[in-house]
């Protein structure tokens, strides 16, 4: 019953013993599961962990490739949403305030990156140690130059990007996450297009990929 | 998932990493990180970041506080001479009073006046002067607010030095800027008229006449100490009577100010009375058309020291800049040693800064200088040449002039444009 998910009993009583035992949270809203993480209920939050770190997750791996900073960057962003979790007014809309989150650190992150380039602590400004990566050679070579591809663009070209083809959101939601107007996500999208493409084929590692998608098409 | 076909590799290739599962111990890590962060957070309380910032705030709030109540607060002044009885001071019959106020401006009431400082400011205050006469120094500081009340007249003053006298008996006020310009506002006039350094303005109310008259020359005879020389009742620098009738009973209105006059109106025909009487008067036209009917040349040539001043000053107050050239250059040609020719000096200097011929107006405060040195215009002049110096040659020239300024002059109205020329120096 969607009535019954959205504004729940936070307790029922148990036929059996008599006693009243509490509402699996599990089985909560979006909407209870924040107001039951705002007032301190540690279940809430690891229901809420549970349904959204794989897509947080993904959004920061998408954005920012393979990093050693992604878990601590995780940890910030449902901090943050634990720090804030009062003053959300549509419980509802937990998945896009997540993702929202999530953007606002990776734009964040970026720019560190950017400083670190400035500074010249590491050339690409990522740190030399990197995280999780995939296992063939010919796949980590393919991922490191895409996202050397994707450090050309600005990071709200860059985010759009994954947002929109990376995690599948609505050009609406992607709007939404960016804090900007449909329109210029449209157009973002469009210049960031372009410009993947264009630099990829440049890129050997990446030829194949193009190659295949071009096959693709052509089938 | 991509939308578009030929992203569809890329995307994947992206999606690949993003999605891959992570082991079920590191999640597990991550979730209890998190639920053991929310429990400290809220066992905690407050942050050391957020105690920080609410006591920077606070510290910060306590900080304006005390900076509002520090400058906010109204001058204070200290009574010297006599007991203070509140606002009210009274100076003994045959002793003056001094009333010093804490940014360095004072009042010295002659003796047998009358003081009220009515309302104290945080830049300045509003005295009245109830009786007698008020020799006032203001120290010029940016938005300071001074008013000198003298029966229905205010004296708007920012910076400058000057005597206020006020006759309850006779309704009579006298003004006489020693420094500066000041406005006065009153029932005789519609506009402030403004009095400048070297001006007297007087005011009777029982006859409603005002008159504004160049006092230089007759200023620059006299001691710096206004107490040994109070203001005399009546007489203009020509010796003819201030007392002329008000606007409302004459022929002509009394000017809103010498410099900021009405547009010219016609001179009444067949006056035979001295210029410098109807200069006393306000009428200016009618100096201006008498000069005009001698011929201006004629008259630079054969025309009085007081008829020549009467028509330079006619001149001026009606904007008619080459005539009074003429007829101060003919004074400095036929009366260079008279009062008027000195005073010409001056007014020269004054008349070619404003219209910035400054070489021409460094020279002739100079001149003034030279033959007054310590004249009453003497601080206005060097102030004059100090200004054209800088603008002319640029600071490190002018800072040996505005070393002087401080020297001789250290309250004059001029000495912030003096220290921050000598500041802006290098040193050597």
């Amino acid at each position: 019953m969607s009535n019954t998910l959205s504004t729940p009993p936070p307790l029922k009583l148990s036929a059996a013993s008599g006693a009243v035992s509490r509402f699996p949270a599990e089985r909560l809203g979006d909407a209870e599961l924040v107001r039951a993480a705002a007032r301190g209920e540690a279940d809430a939050v690891e229901v809420i962990w549970n349904r959204y770190a794989r897509l947080v997750r993904g959004v920061l791996r998408g954005s920012l490739g393979p990093d050693h900073a992604i878990e601590d960057l995780l940890q910030e962003v449902f901090v943050g949403f634990l720090r804030g979790a009062k003053n959300i007014q549509d419980g509802a809309a937990l998945r896009g305030y997540l993702v929202g989150v999530a953007v606002r650190l990776v734009a964040l992150e970026l720019r560190k990156r950017k400083v670190r380039r400035w500074v010249t602590l590491t050339p690409t400004g990522t740190l030399p140690e990197r995280g999780e990566a995939p296992a063939d050679a010919e796949g980590r070579a393919a991922l490191a130059a895409l996202h050397r591809v994707l450090d050309g663009v600005s990071s709200r070209r860059r985010l759009a990007f994954v947002l929109r083809h990376v995690q599948g959101l609505e050009i609406l939601e992607v709007a939404r996450a960016l804090d900007i107007s449909e329109s210029t996500a449209r157009r973002e999208l469009d210049k960031a297009r372009t410009f993947v493409l264009k630099r990829a084929e440049r890129e050997p590692s990446l030829r194949p990929y193009i190659a295949r998608a071009a096959r693709g098409t052509a089938s | 998932m991509s939308h578009d076909p030929e992203l569809a590799g890329l995307s994947e290739l992206l999606r690949e990493h993003a999605e891959a599962s992570v082991p079920p111990e590191l999640e597990q890590r991550g979730r209890m990180t998190l639920t053991r962060r929310m429990r400290l957070d809220a066992e905690r309380g407050p942050t050391p970041r957020r105690r920080f910032y609410a006591l920077a705030g606070a510290v910060a709030i306590a900080a304006l506080v005390a900076f509002a109540v520090v400058r906010l607060r109204p001058l204070s002044y200290e009574v010297r001479g006599a007991r203070s009885d509140g606002p009210y001071i009274g100076a003994p019959a045959t002793t003056p009073v001094t009333v010093a106020f804490a940014d360095g401006s004072s009042i010295v009431a002659a003796p047998g006046s009358r003081l009220r400082v009515d309302e104290p400011r945080v830049a300045g205050a509003r005295v009245l002067v109830e009786r007698g006469r008020a020799s006032v120094h203001v120290q010029h500081r940016t938005g300071s607010a001074w008013n000198f009340v003298a029966g229905p007249f205010d004296v708007r003053v920012t910076g400058t030095r000057f005597d206020l006298a006020w006759d309850p008996s006779g309704e009579t006020v006298e003004l006489r800027l020693h420094e500066g310009s000041v406005e006065v506002r009153g029932p005789l006039a519609e506009a402030p008229i403004a009095v400048r350094a070297g001006q007297r303005f007087r005011a009777d109310l029982g006859t409603r006449s005002m008159t504004v008259n160049d006092v230089a020359a007759e200023v620059a005879a006299a001691p710096p100490n206004p107490d040994a020389h109070p203001i005399a009742p009546t007489g203009s620098v020509d010796g003819a009577s201030a007392s002329v009738p008000a606007p409302a009973h004459t022929e002509e209105p009394t000017p809103a100010a010498p410099s900021e006059l009405a547009p010219p109106r016609a001179a009444p025909p067949g006056s035979s009375e001295p210029w410098s009487t109807l200069i006393a008067r306000g009428q200016f036209e009618t100096v201006v058309a008498k000069a005009g009917e001698r011929g201006a040349h004629d008259c630079e040539a054969s025309c009085s020291a007081a008829d020549l001043k009467a028509l330079a000053d006619a001149a001026r107050y009606t904007g008619r800049g080459a005539m009074a050239e003429g007829a101060l250059q003919a004074l400095r040609a036929r009366f260079a040693t008279a009062k008027e020719g000195r005073a010409a000096a001056f007014l020269l200097g004054r008349m070619y800064e404003a219209r910035g011929a400054l070489r021409n107006a460094g020279r002739w405060y100079d001149t003034y200088l030279g033959e007054l040195p310590s004249g009453d215009l003497a601080a206005e002049a060097l102030a004059g040449k100090m200004r054209v110096v800088q603008s002319t040659s640029g600071k490190a020239a002018a800072e040996p002039i505005a070393r002087k300024y401080l020297a001789l002059y250290p309250n004059g109205v001029h000495v912030e444009t003096a220290r921050g020329i000598v500041a802006g120096t290098p040193q050597p």
